[in-house]
């Protein structure tokens, strides 16, 4: 049986980039949970990671720079039985869009945000991004960036969110787990994704996640519903870590700013007057 | 005119000025009255100087007249701020507590208010007392007060609104034996309602089947979000206070994509901002409604001054090219109409629609015509239906969003639809909506999307008052008031013209009716003349032209203009 969510667009990204793993772990989790491309929106940004949204079928939308999840958020209230997913780079989420990814995250709208991170600007071919490590050097920094780069792992947890994970294009079995889960839970689901950029990170790379990453799901121990040893984990590995780093046992959602269904938007008489007098 | 009375309550914000020329203006229309009400205030909560203008007639106004027949001061400052509005018979009243500094010549009352408010248990209690002194003076029927000021505490305690009504009878008192104004009988026929330009808006809108509203705070066009917050849940609706006015649009943008009507509101600031995603809309062919309530600009510039300098700015922020429409209503009953027309146009053709209102009009109250049920009508556009995608065939999933057609505008599908998949971007895309940047299908694009209102005229782009004069005066949204009272003036014979859509403009009506005068005056609520250039953008304009501007942030009033016209035609 195929997967519906392929549509036979060849990727432009270049080859060996992380974003290939993201892109087929996504349609397999949304093939596996039975969700069908006609009721399914990917919401995108501006990067390589944004072009995404047509190398899949979906109602799919690809916003301007930063604003995918508050345009995905939009959609989401108009019609609250769509699969809503935002996917953007690290600038995308965490320079340009950073304002709209905590309000995001506060609003815990039911919508699954996918972070693609190479921790560089690849589509403007080699910038820096908010989550370069210090001394990284690129064209708008050569001679290092100074700046503290960003944990997001920490800042979603300080925002509440409900499902917190990460992931690796290296691992695509867990990714598409960890996508399939991020679905399902109710609420906002913030999944960062190490996705490295072949052509313009050389120091970021596949062996490099591999000899620092630490898998969650080889400690048997550990318990994802315990917010403080969360923090912990994530401050003792430095943020490289994979698996479900958080998930809230009250497990609550946002729907107080879902529009409902309207088969009727002319208002009857009554309800006219009702609020002429309401001034 | 027949009979004009123009009131002006001053004091200090924070006093209960607002609340009393609230009551007084809609106490003053159920009696039968034309009334027009403007609060200037500052960008403050508490203290700083605050005036209420109240301008009563037997016929319709919409706009504000220089001279002051009665000022109430609470203190000097309100005295100061309006020496210069004052005639010589104009009635001056007020507060006890302090020596009133005015040349002894005008007719000056003063009395206790605050020390009758503190009396009754609060120093703000001296505005109802105030009422109480006025309303006897001015011969208002006092059961039309009395009812007003029980809806305006009806939310409150019993006992606030017991003591507000308690204020009022201790001020009744005090004027017993103070010459009463005599005022003409009310003579208005049908009934009007007290609406600002911002609640007729938000009426609009929702009547017009808007159901989303996304918006951030900011002065003065807060109150259509306030509307909305309290009206739209009842109806299924939803209303997101955002994070900026960028999350507000490009929110409202992916509602709409999603099938739901959707609108934010912002003033000046905040269009700015919106640039961007203006430009989205206009690219994706995605509807979407803003509606800009100018203020004294540029940058932070007067937040609670009038102003209307964002023309510019409404015609052409969003880099790169697109059609758009800017729709600009003049008074509450057009404001209302656009509320439903701006969501039925942005459906039709599928692009950004601007309503261009500014700060006077959205915040004056009129007695405006009541908003009919009877005019409201809903058109969706081409929205493709379920049961038309189900006929097609298994294997069409994918649909032509972008097709290109007779006029540019494309059926569009739904997300949810069957059959109806297709790709949004803001990217240069081919009939699908997959990126495409080859230069045939860029011209195929550029020319569909600029079709749709390429040499169209919207109906009733203009109001054109005419009576064969050799003068034409033109402006557009709040100066409608002045406009059409200088036409209905004996004294003058002035033809008017105002501008209901902007864009796209009315070249070929207009040019018609240019052709016919020798002189023409704009009224420019800015420095740089942006009505004018908007006029020498598209048309001839080899009349003799005078342009009467004003941005010092204050009411252009109908004397000034009439004196302009008398310069005008005196220098002919």
């Amino acid at each position: 049986m195929t997967n519906p969510f392929n549509n036979n667009r060849t990727p432009t990204w270049c080859t060996g980039c992380g974003h290939f793993g993201i892109l087929n772990s996504l349609k397999t989790a949304l093939n596996n949970l039975h969700i069908s491309p006609e009721e399914t929106t990917i919401v995108s940004g501006i990067g390589c990671s944004g072009r995404i949204f047509q190398f899949l079928s979906g109602y799919n939308f690809h916003s301007t720079h930063g604003r995918a999840l508050s345009t995905a958020q939009g959609i989401k209230c108009a019609n609250k039985n769509l699969e809503v997913i935002a996917a953007g780079g690290d600038g995308d989420g965490f320079a340009i869009g950073l304002n709209h990814t905590l309000h995001a995250m506060r609003r815990n709208i039911d919508i699954t945000y996918i972070v693609m991170s190479n921790r560089v600007y690849g589509l403007t071919k080699g910038h820096t991004s908010p989550m370069s490590y210090t001394g990284f050097e690129t064209k708008s920094t050569p001679f290092g960036t100074e700046d503290i780069p960003i944990e997001p792992i920490l800042l979603s947890l300080s925002m509440g969110t409900g499902f917190v994970a990460q992931g690796f294009s290296g691992n695509p079995k867990q990714l598409t787990q960890l996508i399939e889960k991020g679905i399902q839970h109710k609420g906002f689901s913030f999944i960062n994704v190490f996705s490295p950029c072949v052509t313009f990170n050389k120091i970021n790379t596949y062996n490099w996640y591999q000899e620092n990453l630490y898998n969650l799901d080889n400690d048997n121990n550990y318990d994802s519903k315990e917010l403080s040893i969360a923090i912990y984990k994530v401050l003792k590995y430095q943020g490289l870590l994979t698996g479900v780093i958080y998930e809230s046992p009250d497990n609550t959602v946002n729907e107080y700013y879902y529009a409902q269904a309207i088969n009727d938007l002319q208002i009857s008489e009554e309800e006219f007057n009702k609020l002429l007098h309401s001034i | 005119m027949s009979f004009n009375f123009n009131l002006c309550i001053g004091g200090q914000q924070g006093e209960g000025i607002a609340s009393l020329g609230k009551i007084l203006s809609l106490a003053l229309n159920e009696y039968g009255y034309y009334v027009y009400g403007y609060r200037n205030f500052s960008s403050r909560i508490k203290g700083g100087p605050t005036s209420y203008y109240l301008r009563i007639s037997n016929e319709i106004i919409e706009s504000s007249v220089r001279n002051i027949d009665l000022l109430l001061a609470f203190d000097q400052e309100a005295i100061d701020n309006h020496t210069h509005l004052l005639t010589e018979n104009t009635i001056i009243i007020t507060e006890q507590n302090f020596k009133a500094n005015l040349p002894s010549k005008y007719i000056h009352y003063s009395f206790p208010f605050e020390e009758k408010g503190i009396k009754l248990g609060n120093k703000i209690h001296s505005n109802m007392v105030a009422l109480g002194v006025i309303s006897i003076i001015m011969s208002v029927p006092l059961d039309f007060i009395s009812s007003q000021i029980k809806k305006q505490f009806s939310n409150k305690a019993r006992t606030i609104r017991d003591l507000n009504l308690k204020s009022f009878d201790v001020g009744k008192n005090l004027s017993i034996n103070i010459p009463k104004l005599k005022f003409p009988k009310p003579t208005k026929i049908k009934n009007t309602m007290v609406l600002s330009g911002n609640n007729a808006i938000s009426l609009g809108l929702i009547a017009g089947g808007c159901r989303l509203m996304a918006a951030y705070p900011i002065t003065p066009a807060s109150e259509i979000m306030e509307l909305m917050a309290k009206n739209l849940p009842s109806l299924g609706g939803t209303i997101i206070q955002a994070e900026d006015e960028i999350a507000a649009i490009t929110m409202a943008i992916g509602s709409s994509y999603a099938g739901m009507r959707s609108v934010t509101a912002t003033s000046g600031p905040g269009l700015s901002l919106m640039g961007e995603a203006i430009s989205l809309s206009g690219m994706t062919e995605i509807p979407i409604v803003i509606i800009d309530v100018q203020r004294a600009g540029p940058s932070t510039g007067m937040p609670t001054k009038q102003e209307q300098s964002d023309l510019d700015c409404a015609l052409y922020s969003g880099h790169g090219e697109f059609p758009r429409i800017v729709l600009s209503p003049g008074n509450p009953e057009e404001c209302f109409y656009d509320g439903i027309h701006s969501l039925n146009l942005a459906d039709k053709y599928q692009c950004p629609v601007i309503i261009l209102s500014d700060l006077q009009l959205g915040l004056s109250e009129y007695s405006s015509k009541i908003p009919s049920y009877n005019s409201i009508g809903i058109d969706r556009g081409k929205i493709v239906s379920q049961e038309i995608l189900d006929k097609r065939d298994e294997s069409e999933s994918y649909f032509p969003r972008y097709n290109i057609t007779e006029d540019g505008i494309s059926p569009r599908t739904l997300p949810g639809q069957r059959k109806g998949l297709f790709y949004t971007t803001g990217v240069e895309h081919n009939e699908l909506g997959y990126t495409d940047t080859s230069p045939k299908t860029r011209i195929k694009m550029i020319d569909k999307r600029m079709k749709k209102l390429n040499n169209i005229e919207l109906e009733n782009s203009f109001n054109y008052n005419n009576k064969n004069s050799k003068i034409l005066l033109i402006g557009y949204g709040s100066t409608k008031g002045i406009l059409d009272e200088i036409f209905k003036n004996k004294d003058k014979s002035v033809d008017t013209i105002q501008l209901r859509v902007l864009s796209p403009f009315p070249k070929d009506s207009l040019n018609n009716i240019l052709q016919k005068y020798k002189n023409i005056i704009f009224i420019e609520n800015n420095f740089s003349n942006q009505l004018y250039n908007l006029f020498c953008r598209y048309l001839k304009m080899d009349q003799r032209i005078d342009i009467f501007n004003k941005y010092d942030g204050t009411l252009i009033n109908i004397d000034e203009i009439k004196s302009f016209i008398e310069r005008s035609v005196n220098n002919d």
